[in-house]
């Protein structure tokens, strides 16, 4: 199944559901924050395939560049941020493809909402203070629907609020009357309203308890099994990952390090990293247990070291760590449809095996 | 420390329309009720838990508590005296005590202001009060890095000058946090402070606040959706359901045998990767308990969850129920804990997971 694994850095096909041709591909893309000879380079050839139907959940540490990674793709980067080099292929539903880095402006406005939409992170203050809520959904449905009639576009919006269950009665709510989870979910309302084929989310529930968040991704699994979009999910949250994305992409300063099959992250991390993260999760139901963490600060991005980024915080660090970045491989267990970037699983041998937290 | 009495706050509701009409008549009258009769306490070196869904009136109690909003109904004490924010300088003496951590770190920071700006404003707010000479220099400095580490952000220099749109969702939320450490508070009350948190760092600032609260004594009222995370931080948990009290006790009881058919049902559905069956997903939907939270506009009387409590009957429906202690230190608002006959048959124990 994993036959499109290939070695050489850059065209590395992340190792997925085979069947699914791919929607969304991100291809080395790397990108710099400020000008002048001394930028952050916040992305490195960052490379990730949504196929189609699929939920890919990308998490990761505050501040490793998933927010970056959301912007960039969908050439949304306010200045300074600069994409350097790479790729954003998108297949729209008439089977066409386009490096969306490449396409005109009035071709990529075109693209954009009505192939691939974005919630953003910070939602909850990206409405806008002075109209009421209707007015806002409204014209939303309007600008990209110009033959919809106001009235018609008013009951859509009523029936969306409905979908992220807000009652039809706050329409005439303006933000600052809604609590924050309210606004979060007027957001996503705002981006199911277009059918985008591509979904994008950066922490679009950070807001919402788990009764809600789970009523509105059924809502949205729903939606995609209709209308058959792909939903990039970004969250720090990887329990909520666990349960409703396909596939997670785990991010550690700006690279990903390890892509699997939801479930198999969880069970079975092969990142130093991921098994980390999993040992910081307070669980709510069984015996409480002692919370590792993952020690240590993380990386400053505007002056790397060579090597792998995580070397520093790393349990397992090795000679080789400190001068070899590691690049996105098979995994020493030689799994199909996962990937890691870590010189353990290219090291590791029946002499020298993978610590037990990597092997299970 | 910090209490309130009967807390309730309505929010006028006249310019809202029903079902998409203007509604008919003089309007003035309709109200939503965000927050009704609320009680809770605050105590020093100990964490209270808020915990509850979205529009349950979280954001709202932690904003009455501050001072922020007129309260409609109740009453808020620090050190038993009843507060009254009349004027500036009462309202500045208060908050030097009283800190709040803002839901919204998009929202909260001005983005015009750097860190430096913004952090050195809450140290001289906090310092020229006590100490009466301003924060300057190298003192400023050492000030400002003490901060910044002690919510992760190092090398501080890296971010001390920097403006809000420069930083990540996380690193924001962090920002937010340091500048209400900042103004060395007695009271903190914190809205959802890790929600863009990954958990190793959540677990930081988790740890740093229960720090806060051991050495320093203050008191925290943690506001979060994440009912696992209360569980390991809080010290008692209050679960708010449509502006009410729903349940009340200490967390690792309210978490791990919840008394009130809401709690059951937050607890049932949180997420929970051991579980890979998604009965908690399944749990919701058996129960048929996935439906809308109520209108807050004019609630009928009886018990606001009653329209989703598979164990509802007439008289849910028709009274409201009180908060009824069940065991020493806990207490549920519902009739099946009341002795009364006809009450609901609530089954006395169910664990999280049937
Ligand atoms: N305009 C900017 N100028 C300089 N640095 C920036 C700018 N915007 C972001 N950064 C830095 O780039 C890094 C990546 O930011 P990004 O917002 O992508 O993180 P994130 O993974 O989304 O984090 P979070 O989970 O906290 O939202 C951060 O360390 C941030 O400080
Ligand atoms: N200024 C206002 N005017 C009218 N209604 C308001 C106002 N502020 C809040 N409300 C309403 O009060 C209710 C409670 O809001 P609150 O912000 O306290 O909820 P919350 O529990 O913090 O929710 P979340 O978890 O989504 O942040 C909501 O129904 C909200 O719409
Ligand atoms: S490459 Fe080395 S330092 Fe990096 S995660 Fe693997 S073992 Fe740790
Ligand atoms: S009072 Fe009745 S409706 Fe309310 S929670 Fe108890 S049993 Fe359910
Ligand atoms: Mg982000
Ligand atoms: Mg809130």
């Amino acid at each position: 199944m994993s036959a499109d694994v290939h070695t050489e850095r850059g065209a590395l096909a992340d190792a997925g559901p085979a069947a699914a041709e791919p929607v969304l591909e991100v291809r080395n893309l790397s990108v710099d924050y400020g000008f002048g000879d001394d930028p952050t380079h916040v992305l490195r050839e960052v490379s990730l395939t949504l196929r189609r139907g699929e939920v890919l959940g990308l998490a990761g540490e505050s501040g490793c560049g998933k927010s970056t990674l959301a912007y960039a793709a969908t050439r949304l980067l306010p200045p300074p941020g600069l994409i350097t080099g790479g790729e954003v292929w998108l297949t729209n539903r008439e089977g066409t493809r386009a490096d969306l880095l490449a396409l005109s402006d009035a071709e990529l406005r075109a693209a954009r909402w009505r192939d691939i939409a974005i919630v953003f992170q910070g939602a909850m203050s990206s409405l806008n203070p002075v109209f009421r809520i209707e007015k806002q959904i409204v014209d939303g449905i309007v600008a990209h629907q110009p033959r919809m009639r106001r009235e018609e576009a008013r009951e859509r919006a009523a029936e969306l609020l409905r979908l992220v269950g807000i009652s039809a009665d706050r329409l005439r709510a303006y933000p600052h009357q809604l609590s924050g989870g309210m606004r979060q979910r007027v957001m996503i309302a705002m981006a199911l309203a277009l059918e985008p084929q591509v979904l994008i989310m950066d922490e679009p529930t950070t807001a919402l308890d788990v009764v809600m968040q789970r009523q509105i991704l059924e809502e949205v699994m729903e939606l995609r099994e209709r209308l058959g979009f792909s939903v990039v999910f970004i969250t720090h949250d990887v329990s909520l990952l666990v349960e409703v994305a396909d596939r997670i992409a785990v991010m550690y300063a700006g690279e990903i390090v390890e892509t699997a099959a939801a479930r198999d992250v969880y069970a079975k991390p092969r990142h130093p990293y991921s098994a980390g993260l999993l040992g910081s999760f307070p669980p709510l139901h069984g015996p409480r247990r002692e919370l590792t963490g993952i020690p240590g600060a993380p990386p400053d991005l505007s002056a790397r070291e060579p090597g792998c980024p995580f070397a520093p915080r790393c349990p397992h660090a090795m000679d080789v760590c400190r001068t070899e970045l590691p690049v996105l491989g098979r995994t020493a267990q030689g799994e199909d449809n996962r990937l890691v970037a870590c010189h353990l699983h290219t090291t590791a041998s029946s002499t020298e095996p993978l610590p037990p937290s990597l092997s299970r | 420390m910090l209490a309130a009495h009967g807390l309730t706050k309505h929010f006028r509701a006249g310019q809202f329309r029903a079902g998409g009409r203007r509604v008919s008549g003089r309007s003035p009258a309709r109200a939503i009720h965000a927050v009704d009769g609320v009680d809770l306490e605050l105590h020093r070196g100990q964490v209270l838990a808020v915990v509850g869904e979205s529009g349950s009136g979280k954001s709202t109690v932690a904003r009455l508590l501050a001072g922020l909003i007129p309260i409609t109904d109740g009453q808020v004490l620090l050190d038993g005296a009843a507060v009254r924010l009349r004027g500036r300088r009462a309202f500045r003496a208060y908050v030097r005590r009283v800190q709040m951590i803002f839901q919204d770190p998009f929202g909260s920071l001005n983005p015009v202001h750097p860190v430096r700006y913004t952090l050195t404003r809450a140290l001289r707010l906090h310092r020229r009060q006590s100490t009466g000479g301003t924060l300057r220099g190298a003192e400023l400095e050492a000030a400002l890095t003490e901060l910044l580490e002690r919510v992760h952000l190092t090398p501080a220099a890296r971010y001390v000058d920097k403006f809000p749109h420069e930083l990540s969702g996380g690193q924001r939320q962090r920002i937010a946090i340091a500048r209400a450490l900042a103004a060395d508070p007695e009271v903190l009350l914190a809205d959802e402070p890790i929600s863009m948190l990954d958990v190793s760092i959540r677990l930081g600032i988790l740890n740093l606040l229960a720090d806060l609260r051991d050495r320093l004594g203050i008191a925290i009222l943690y506001i979060t959706h994440d009912i696992a995370s209360a569980r390991y931080f809080a010290d008692r948990t209050t679960v708010l359901y449509a502006g009410q009290v729903m349940e009340t006790g200490d967390s690792e009881s309210v978490t791990q045998a919840p008394l009130h058919p809401y709690t059951r049902l937050l607890v049932a559905s949180a997420p929970d990767p051991d579980d890979l069956a998604g009965a908690g997903a399944a749990a919701v939907r058996d129960r048929g308990t996935g439906g809308e939270p109520p209108s807050l506009v004019d609630p009928p009387p009886g018990c606001r969850f009653a329209p989703r409590c598979p164990y509802a009957t007439d008289v849910c429906r028709t009274e409201t129920p009180e908060l009824i202690e069940v065991t020493p230190g806990r207490a549920a608002a519902c009739w099946g804990y009341s002795t009364r006959e006809d009450r609901p048959a609530v089954p006395a124990t169910e664990g999280a997971s049937t």
